[in-house]
């Protein structure tokens, strides 16, 4: 363990055991190594004595001259502290001496700094005491803006020097001179003849020489407003000039002046923030200043919508609208300058009233051109002398009214497609009110129209009125052909033109109703005419009848002229009517045409002889009078034979039209022939006046056995009514009847 | 036919009908034929409504063929017609007042029963054409409309006395006299009975019958062409009706002669007859020559008006008089057309208001009834 632990035989550890180190040595070693390892031991030991002592020798050397060293610093240290010592006072008495001076420069400074305070004051009161007179030359040149500068600097001054009695004075005469100033800048402020511009110059001097905000923007607005006002009345003066010119006056006078009035209350008043006033002043500010754009713009454009409404109509609307558009645009910008600031109306609002009135004018136009277009119809119906110039005519007057009618609406609604003009600033049609105006276009303006065409023309109908009954079969006619044309392309064209989607509105009337109203119209017009060329035939008839002494009359040698007189009148309304109504009964009318008045007769007897027509039976010629005495013979035949309707619609055909005049005349024949008593020659000029008729009446109908029947009646009444009733001979009436 | 109508024919054409206005208890009306054969009758129906029958009494008008009837309101008895004679070359129209007999239920003798008295009025010294006799509503006078004169008889001191007359225009031709002439006439029930209504072509004139010449009011060129017929609005003073040749019906208010405050076409030709009904005049019955009998209802301008909304506030909620009152719309109600000729006249029955008879020129008569649906309309 010892020999893990250090080596016992180390000689230079610690540990070392000189005896066990022997004890080996000699047993391990010879004798020799032994000596060698004794001579060995001997010379380190010797060798290791040496060393020693020149260690030591050596480090008693240093420590000696470590000794001196300290004892010589000991000798230093003393005297430096009696330099230190010495250093010290000194310090003490510079310290003392700089005291001193200082005291002793302490007066004279004080004093330089109280004169250059004085310099300055000085050059102050020099100002002060030449600024009233530099105040009136500079307000004498008119500078204000310099003197207000300057007083604005004295005031400063006075606010501190106020008190002193010497500057008192000086303040006095500025504050006079300013007051003065004040005073006629007031003045000039309050002068009605200075710009807006000057306007707003003084109103920020005034603001400077501390003039009461509130009042002075309240006041600027009343002066603003005065010389706005006045624009206002120099330009409603202007009314030689037009549209375009007025505009422009209104834009360069009125709105720029106005513009900036605005702009510079608003900057002055409204930018600002005054510590002085109220919080909520600058709110207040731009609400007047709101009210005061509004109220201004109002009278302006109320003035523009004055102007528009008393040229609406008369001037060309194109001028007119392309100086809205320019009020328009410039409305626009100055909307844009002004934020914050709100420009309740609208030029648009003017444009679309404008285009209100524009159609209304149009509508009035178009009916005093209708009505004017019916008068002279009317005129040149009444004048026309002969029925042939008449007939012929008839279609011209037709086409004549009805094409400048179409030409004229055109014309209109051509007119009015101004408004919506795609270079225009503004969109009509963009806002509700203006797309209602264009549907109004189409409402009032055209559907309106026809609407009136149909009313005036239902007037004429009218039984009170009384119109030439040719007027009623023109005015039929061109109903008919508005409703078979016209409605439709008018509409179209509107639809088209304005882009109306009528078809899926449904606010919007509807192409049928107005179709449906004209052929009403006409249907009504066309009746009128029925019943009045009837009645004027009934009236002929039933005075024929009524005067004359039946009793009494002779053997019938002819036909009595108010028969051909009918006839002939027959024949001139079938003229007039064939000149309208031709086309639609071109087959029967044809066919009809061909046959000779032979073929007549034929039918005639064909009718009685057979009996394959049940509806109306000609029988009255077959009577003998056994059977005439019988009464019932008539009743029977009515009992198998349709009722005739005497007053009814007609067909929108010659045939038609004719017919129902003829039966008109003939049922009156009939009710009056059953008025009266007759003779024998009485009840033979009957029988001959109905052969007459039926000769001569097959022609203007389709329906001969209507006719026939009628004839029928009458003769079978006239028969009731004879006191001997005797017939003539067949051929003998005849005879009469060809004769004429 | 129709089960509301009952048809009762003559053998001759016939044109004067009218209710026996005297007759208080049983539906009667007179008619009387208007032939030139030899004899021409008088009829006098009796309707019987529980048997749907007609009783009828015969009596012969041998003065000539009558255009007009019409019978006394205060004297079941007595009738007037207006008939033509012939004298010589000339037909005159003349008026005979006829009494019926007692005993309406005689052993029959001949085929006609006789009348009691027959009185030929003097109307020759007045003119040729009688027009119309017409009683007056309560008094003992008549009024009789000659050519271009109203004269009217006060039958108890047998005087007669000229009241109105159109002056014959400058040229005595012919045509020009004609138009002059009255038409028809009657009484106004309403003004104490001073009024008398007559027609002239077109125009409508009241004559107060106190003074002579005195036009009270007119109204002209009521229907643009002839006037037909008129009728007092017998619950509403200065209504009146008219039917003319332009085939309207227009009721007037006499106040205001420029129009009519109610107006009507529904007729094909001539309006030749038109009547209120007595007592609900909301009702008016009018024939025409396009053969047909029209009901028309102008509950508008009906007396009953007035007075329906007051009575149905207090027993009606509102909703409910509101009903009622939509349940009759003015316009036309109802169209008889069971005439096959024209048909001059048509009147109410004074005894049963839904009852009335209309006459064509065939001579046939057909009684009918205002259909149930209107007639309980009208009464509930």
């Amino acid at each position: 363990m010892a020999e893990t632990k250090a080596n016992p035989f180390d000689m230079d550890s610690s540990n070392f055991d000189a005896e066990k180190y022997l004890e080996r040595l000699l047993k391990d070693c010879s004798l020799k190594q032994i000596m060698d390892t004794e001579a060995a031991v001997v010379k380190d030991t010797q060798t290791l004595h040496s060393d020693m002592q020149t260690l030591v020798y050596e480090n008693y050397n240093k420590f000696i001259s470590a000794t001196d060293t300290i004892r010589r610093m000991k000798d230093d240290f003393k005297q430096m502290e009696t330099d230190v010592n010495l250093l010290m006072t000194k310090m003490q008495s510079i310290t003392t001496f700089s005291e001193q001076i200082t005291g002793t420069l302490q007066g004279t400074r004080s004093q330089l700094c109280r004169l250059s305070e004085k310099h300055s004051l000085l050059k102050r009161l020099q100002f002060l005491s030449t600024l009233p007179a530099k105040l009136k030359s500079l307000i004498e040149e008119q500078n204000y803006a310099q003197a207000v500068q300057d007083y604005l600097h004295a005031q400063k001054v006075f606010a501190q020097y106020g008190r002193q009695p010497s500057f008192d004075g000086i303040q006095r005469d500025c504050d006079a001179i300013m007051a003065d100033l004040k005073e006629q800048l007031r003045n000039d402020f309050q002068r009605a003849g200075n710009t807006a511009q000057s306007l707003t110059e003084i109103g920020e001097l005034l603001l400077q020489l501390d003039e009461k905000t509130s009042d002075l923007a309240s006041e600027m607005l009343t002066c603003a407003g005065k010389r706005l006002h006045e624009q206002i009345v120099m330009l409603q003066d202007q009314t030689e000039r037009d549209m375009l010119e007025f505009v422009d006056m209104g834009i360069d006078g009125f709105l720029n002046d106005l513009a900036l009035v605005v702009t510079s209350y608003f900057d002055m008043f409204v930018a600002k923030h005054y510590e002085h006033e109220r919080d909520d002043f600058q709110e207040n500010a731009l609400h007047e200043l709101n009210v005061f754009l509004n109220q201004n713009i109002e009278k302006y454009l109320t003035l523009v919508q004055d102007r528009v409404e008393s040229d609406i109509g008369y001037g060309d609307t194109q001028v007119m609208l392309r100086a809205l558009d320019r009020l328009h645009r410039r409305l626009q910008a100055m909307r844009n300058i002004c934020r914050g600031l709100e420009v309740q109306r609208n030029t648009v609002s003017i444009i679309i009233s404008a285009a209100h009135q524009l159609c209304d004018a149009h509508a009035k136009n178009l009916k005093d051109h209708f009505a004017d277009s019916l008068s002279a119809v009317r005129l040149s119906l009444v004048s026309a002398k002969s029925d042939a110039a008449a007939g012929l005519n008839l279609g011209d007057l037709i086409s004549n009214l009805y094409v400048s009618m179409v030409e004229k609406i055109k014309g209109v609604l051509q007119d009015l497609l101004i408004f919506l003009r795609t270079d225009w600033s503004f969109n009509i049609k963009a806002e509700h009110k203006g797309a209602l105006c264009v549907e109004g276009i189409r409402e009032n303006l055209l559907i309106g129209f026809l609407r009136h065409i149909a009313k005036v023309m239902c007037g004429f109908g009218d039984a009170s009125s009384s119109s030439p009954p040719n007027l009623l079969l023109v005015l039929s006619k061109t109903c008919l052909e508005l409703e078979q044309q016209g409605v439709h392309i008018l509409i179209a064209l509107v639809d088209d033109l304005y882009e109306i989607d009528s078809e899926n509105s449904a606010t919007l009337t509807h192409e049928t109703e107005i179709c449906a109203e004209m052929r009403e119209t006409a249907q009504a017009l066309l009746d009128a005419y029925v019943r009045l060329q009837g009645t004027n035939i009934s009236q002929m008839l039933r005075k024929s009848v009524e005067t004359r002494d039946w009793l009494n009359c002779l053997e019938p040698r002819s036909v009595r002229a108010v028969m051909k007189r009918v006839v002939e009148e027959l024949g001139s309304i079938e003229t007039v009517v064939a000149s309208l109504y031709e086309a639609n009964t071109n087959a029967a009318s044809g066919f009809r045409t061909t046959a000779s008045s032979d073929s007549s007769r034929k039918t005639y007897f064909s009718n009685f002889a057979s009996t394959s027509k049940p509806q109306y039976r000609s029988n009255w010629s077959n009577y003998t009078p056994s059977q005439l005495e019988s009464s019932y013979v008539s009743n029977i035949h009515r009992l198998f034979s349709e009722r005739v309707e005497i007053f009814t619609s007609v067909e929108f055909t010659k045939a038609s039209i004719i017919m129902g005049i003829i039966k008109i005349g003939l049922k009156t024949l009939l009710e009056c022939v059953r008025l009266r008593t007759f003779s024998k020659f009485g009840l033979q000029q009957i029988q001959v006046d109905a052969h007459y008729l039926q000769m001569n009446l097959w022609r203007f109908v389709s329906d001969e056995n209507l006719v026939n029947f009628l004839l029928d009646e009458i003769l079978g009444s006239a028969v009731q009514r004879c006191l001997e009733s005797v017939l003539m001979e067949p051929n003998a009436v005849e005879i009469i009847c060809e004769r004429g | 036919m129709d089960e509301n109508s009952l048809i009762y024919g003559l053998e001759l054409q016939a044109r004067a009908l009218t209710p026996q206005y005297g007759e208080s208890n049983d539906v009667c009306f007179f008619i009387a034929t208007n032939s030139l054969k030899p004899t021409n009758q008088v009829h006098l129906i009796q309707y019987e409504e529980e048997q749907g029958s007609v009783q009828a009494k015969v009596f012969e008008h041998a003065l000539g063929e009558v255009w007009k009837l019409n019978s006394c309101p205060r004297n079941s008895r007595l009738l007037a017609s207006v008939y033509n004679v012939q004298k010589g070359a000339q037909v005159l129209t003349k008026a005979a007042l006829f009494t019926l007999p007692e005993d309406l239920n005689p052993e029959l003798k001949s085929e006609y029963l006789p009348w009691d008295q027959v009185e030929v009025l003097d109307t020759e010294a007045l003119g040729e054409r009688v027009k119309t006799i017409e009683f007056h509503p309560s008094q003992d006078t008549l009024a009789c409309v000659v050519d271009n004169k109203v004269a009217v008889m006060q039958r108890a001191e047998a005087s007669t006395r000229v009241v109105a007359e159109v002056p014959a225009s400058g040229s005595s031709s012919g045509s020009a006299k004609h138009t002059q002439h009255f038409t028809t006439g009657k009484w106004s029930h309403h003004h104490q009975g001073h009024q008398f209504l007559t027609l002239q072509d077109g125009n409508l004139s009241a004559y107060d019958v106190r003074d002579t010449q005195h036009c009270a009011w007119s109204i002209n060129d009521a229907h643009g062409q002839m006037v037909r017929d008129l009728d007092c609005n017998p619950n509403k003073q200065c209504h009146l009706v008219t039917g003319g040749d332009d085939g309207y019906l227009r009721i007037w208010d006499c106040r205001m002669a420029k129009a009519p405050v109610f107006e009507r076409s529904d007729h094909s030709h001539w309006v030749w007859c038109v009547r209120f009904n007595t007592f609900h005049d909301q009702l008016l019955l009018s024939s025409s020559s396009d053969c047909k009998v029209l009901l028309t209802c102008a509950g508008s301008v009906s007396s009953e008006t007035q007075v329906q909304p007051g009575l149905d506030d207090s027993n009606f909620s509102g909703a409910e008089a509101e009903e009622r009152h939509k349940l009759l719309p003015d316009g036309l109600l109802q169209t008889f057309d069971q005439h096959e000729d024209s048909v001059y006249c048509a009147e109410w029955s004074n005894v049963d208001p839904w009852i009335f008879a209309s006459l064509s020129y065939d001579g046939r008569v057909i009684i009918s009834k205002v259909p149930k649906q209107y007639k309980y309309q009208i009464i509930f």
